[in-house]
């Protein structure tokens, strides 16, 4: 065996493991090893692990399923340690990857989307009934104490259809990667973005196809979906940005991260074309803003307390969104500690998870309450659905802010 | 919208500017990435605890005027020991607000002595919550040094080594008829899901105790130690701030139920003691209005004329109208340095602006030493950015206007062999912040 073939068995190694001077940042700041002490952390998940991997995938750790690729490890490392990404490869290539339907089911968020259409009441329904979620807790293992994001009687996508047409009146246009959330869970947000870019004098289109961008695959071990979905999605952001459109712009911050950072490294897909004209949502108003292309607005007279997500953070995109409020008249912001919610996408739904995922996000929760706001701010759907489970408070997306503000 | 003030580096002195910026009402932003150094340090804060050449200091600030004569590169001496003392009170009130209250000597302007986990005395100011100050008394007299110390650790815990400690500790001329113990305590460790000590980090250990892990803890000390003057314990309690203020933090617990005399010192990084420091600072930041924009790495910085425009961030530029650059030395990578060819010297750059440098080194030899402790300090640790008499930075000899440095990124002293870096990084951050300060009351008077 050669201990220095780095790109065995097709699969990309990454080397910024040799960066790392074991200085344990990394561990000091993951929300998991912090609540539950029998995770090893990220050090040794991570880096310290992942030279033992080369030598033998028999070193593989099964703890490795306990990190919930919240990227937080990356944000603390101050060598640059692709941590994060290392656990995800990691996963991939060594991990047990039999098939489980709660997690097909929990991760393929767009074909769920696609196969409750037209019965949403009745899923909605089923889904917070005690009989049901206790079935789903003991046959699936999904736990029984989460709610469940409601499905949305009419998607994004079929309400958008009233208002495509006057998309192409504006002379600026750009696409729109709603993802899977607003599409089935949230298409008010959706409705939302295109009155405030509307307001700027911006079209907003939709791409002929778009997938699930992967993250929850990815994190469920379907990297060839992922791939797949990938493949689809830069094939229709080229099209899109060929025909006319100026961005791609994303309201989901982690969809923003995968489509924009990730698809090389992690799914070997090429964005290269397009990468640069892809932008979180707060980043292209933050921009736009700057250049004096402020819609009008009146003054919303609400306190809000700002929750960032960890994805966001290890974009380096904070500094849009809070620009971005900064221009809502009215508004008084505060920015809670940056704490992870625990949700991390699909992984607090998991039976083996909630508890862990509660504990994460207590100091966050304790926070929110004890900030008198009114309402929490957060740009990602996920961290929405576990603030408003575990607090008294609603949650908004910045860009709903805005058209809230908008005269 | 434009911030008053960006400040680069969200250690001790980017917190330290960004908390007395925000409190005169200026618009801040604190962008950082990577944790910082506080993550590693002992949770106490140092002034001046060595003047090389003539061993400890007693009275820092005292100390630091006669410094100034001799070393003008120093950031203390464009300073001097009023305007430190200054500073370091103002922060002692900026942290008893954000509920961390940290103890000093009994004399005011004095330092005290703090224990290290590998049984070292060192000379610092400020101490974390409810650690008594070893005093100067003990070299005084040996009757007043403590007669017995024990020290404590839990079961397996590797990070903290009683054994080494005792022994140092014995070396210390003060202590050598002491006596000093050691002892293991073993605990469940109640919210530890099964983990056991030796896996774990300060923190983890921290998060993984529980009332019952206490109850064991006083039970046992209580029993088996009788009569110490001072027992040490890893800091591996309370990691998170605002219990100190009903008297009910773990440690004062364990006090109280034991009747001892119970410290707790930083074990092997990451500190408990440092994190909580850390959180402090954001929570005061924080309240005061600042923003926190972490992940967020500088890239460069651009300039026109005296005065810098805006720092590139991944692909966007941030503007302001003063900056403020404290992003730390090497190892924060506030500090660049590369080895091109083995018998040149290397090459040290300030890689956000290419600032000009104090300390550069002129051959390897002189940059480093092989003995890691050496007495004369280690050259690189002095390198970094040099300030004019007015404390700006510059670039090519141009002195840049609206940039400010404070931190470890500075050159001209060695925080490791001086014990400084916490008053350097303190005082020079209040004092960038007091430029910016100063310069936008001037410009909106006019």
């Amino acid at each position: 065996m050669n201990l220095f073939n780095i790109n065995s068995g097709g699969f990309t190694s990454d080397r910024s493991f040799d960066q790392c001077l074991k200085c344990t940042a990394c561990t000091s700041q993951c929300p998991v090893a912090l609540a539950r002490p029998d995770f090893p952390g990220p050090k040794q998940c991570g880096p310290d692990g992942e030279r033992l991997r080369l030598k033998s995938p028999d070193f593989l750790d099964d703890a490795l399923k306990y990190c919930t690729g919240c990227k937080r490890c990356e944000v603390a490392c101050p060598s640059d340690v692709r941590i994060a990404d290392i656990i995800a490869l990691a996963k991939d290539k060594y991990g047990n990857n039999s098939f489980k339907v709660r997690d097909f089911v929990l991760s393929h968020t767009d074909m769920m989307g696609t196969l409750t259409r037209g019965t949403a009441p009745l899923v909605n329904k089923l889904t917070s009934i005690k009989p049901v979620k206790m079935l789903m807790d003991k046959g699936l293992g999904i736990d029984q104490r989460r709610t469940f994001p409601a499905y949305a009687r009419k998607s994004f996508r079929s309400q958008y259809k009233s208002v495509a047409a006057r998309q192409e009146n504006f002379v600026r246009k750009v696409s729109y990667f709603h993802g899977c959330s607003v599409n089935n869970n949230e298409p008010e947000l959706g409705m939302d973005l295109i009155k405030v870019l509307n307001a700027m004098n911006i079209g907003v289109r939709l791409m002929k196809k778009e997938k699930c961008c992967g993250v929850p695959l990815v994190a469920n071990g379907f990297h060839k979906k992922a791939r797949a979905n990938g493949e689809l999605n830069m094939a229709s952001f080229e099209e899109s940005l060929n025909g006319g459109s100026e961005r791609v712009v994303a309201t989901s911050s982690s969809c923003a991260w995968m489509l924009k950072d990730e698809y090389p490294h992690i799914l070997g897909v090429s964005n290269e074309n397009v990468q640069s004209r892809i932008s979180f949502i707060t980043r292209f108003l933050a921009n736009e803003f700057k250049s004096g292309n402020i819609p009008a607005m009146k003054p919303v007279n609400l306190k809000v307390a700002y929750h960032s997500p960890c994805h966001l953070i290890r974009a380096g995109g904070v500094i849009h969104t809070l620009k971005t409020l900064w221009e809502i008249p009215g508004l008084e912001l505060t920015q809670l500690d940056s704490n992870c919610c625990g949700i991390a996408g699909t992984y607090g739904f998991k039976k083996e998870n909630y508890e862990t995922s509660q504990s994460v996000g207590d100091k966050l929760f304790k926070q929110i309450e004890a900030s008198g706001c009114d309402y929490v701010v957060t740009d990602c759907e996920t961290c929405k659905w576990q603030v408003e489970m575990s607090t008294s408070k609603k949650v908004l997306h910045p860009v709903t802010l805005l058209a809230m503000s908008l005269a | 919208m434009k911030h008053d003030c960006l400040v680069i580096g969200g250690g001790l002195a980017g917190l330290t500017a960004g908390i007395r910026c925000a409190e005169a009402g200026l618009k801040v932003a604190v962008i950082s990435a990577g944790e910082c150094a506080l993550t590693f340090a002992s949770g106490s804060l140092d002034v001046l605890g060595r003047v090389p050449g003539q061993g400890a200091v007693r009275r820092p600030f005292e100390a630091i005027d006669t410094l100034a004569a001799e070393r003008p590169e120093h950031p203390y001496s464009r300073l001097g020991g009023e305007a430190v003392a200054q500073a370091m009170g103002w922060f002692h009130g900026q942290m008893a607000e954000a509920g961390l209250a940290l103890g000093r000597a009994e004399e005011q302007g004095e330092n005290q002595w703090r224990m290290t986990a590998a049984g070292a005395l060192r000379p610092t100011y400020y101490s974390q919550p409810a650690v008594q100050p070893l005093g100067w008394e003990m070299f005084q007299s040996p009757d007043m040094a403590p007669k017995k110390i024990v020290f404590v650790n839990i079961t397996g815990f590797l990070d903290f080594m009683p054994e080494l400690a005792a022994r140092n500790l014995k070396q210390h001329p003060s202590l050598k008829e002491a006596t000093v113990e050691h002892m293991n305590i073993t605990l469940p460790l109640e919210h530890g899901h099964g983990a056991t000590a030796d896996t774990m980090r300060a923190p983890q250990l921290a998060y993984a105790m529980g009332n019952k892990d206490m109850d064991i803890l006083s039970r046992v000390m209580a029993e088996r130690i009788q009569q110490a003057d001072l027992v040490v314990l890893p800091a591996c309690f309370d990691p998170d701030l605002g219990s100190e203020e009903q008297g009910s933090t773990r440690l004062q617990q364990l006090r109280m139920r034991t009747g001892l005399n119970i410290i707790d010192v930083a074990a092997l990084p990451p500190s408990v003691h440092g994190l909580r420091m850390h959180q402090a600072l954001r929570n005061r930041f924080r309240a005061l209005g600042g923003f926190l924009v972490p992940g967020t790495q500088a890239g460069h910085g651009m300039v026109k004329g005296n005065r810098v425009i805006s720092v590139s961030t991944g692909e966007d530029l941030l503007f302001a109208d003063h900056f403020i650059l404290a992003s730390g030395s090497f190892f924060s990578r506030g500090l660049d340095s590369k080895k091109h060819e083995p018998s040149q010297p290397c090459e040290v750059k300030e890689p956000v602006f290419g600032l000009d440098l104090y300390g550069l080194p002129e051959n390897n030899l002189d940059f480093s030493s092989r003995r890691f402790l050496a007495a004369e300090g280690q050259s690189f640790t002095r390198c970094g950015v040099a300030l004019n008499e007015q404390g700006n930075p510059s670039m090519n000899g141009l002195a840049l206007k609206n940039l400010h440095v404070a931190g470890a990124v500075l050159g001209g002293y060695d925080p490791v062999q001086e014990c400084s870096g916490g008053g350097v990084a303190i005082s020079t951050g209040w004092e960038a912040a007091q430029q910016v300060i100063n310069q936008v009351k001037k410009e909106s008077a006019q």
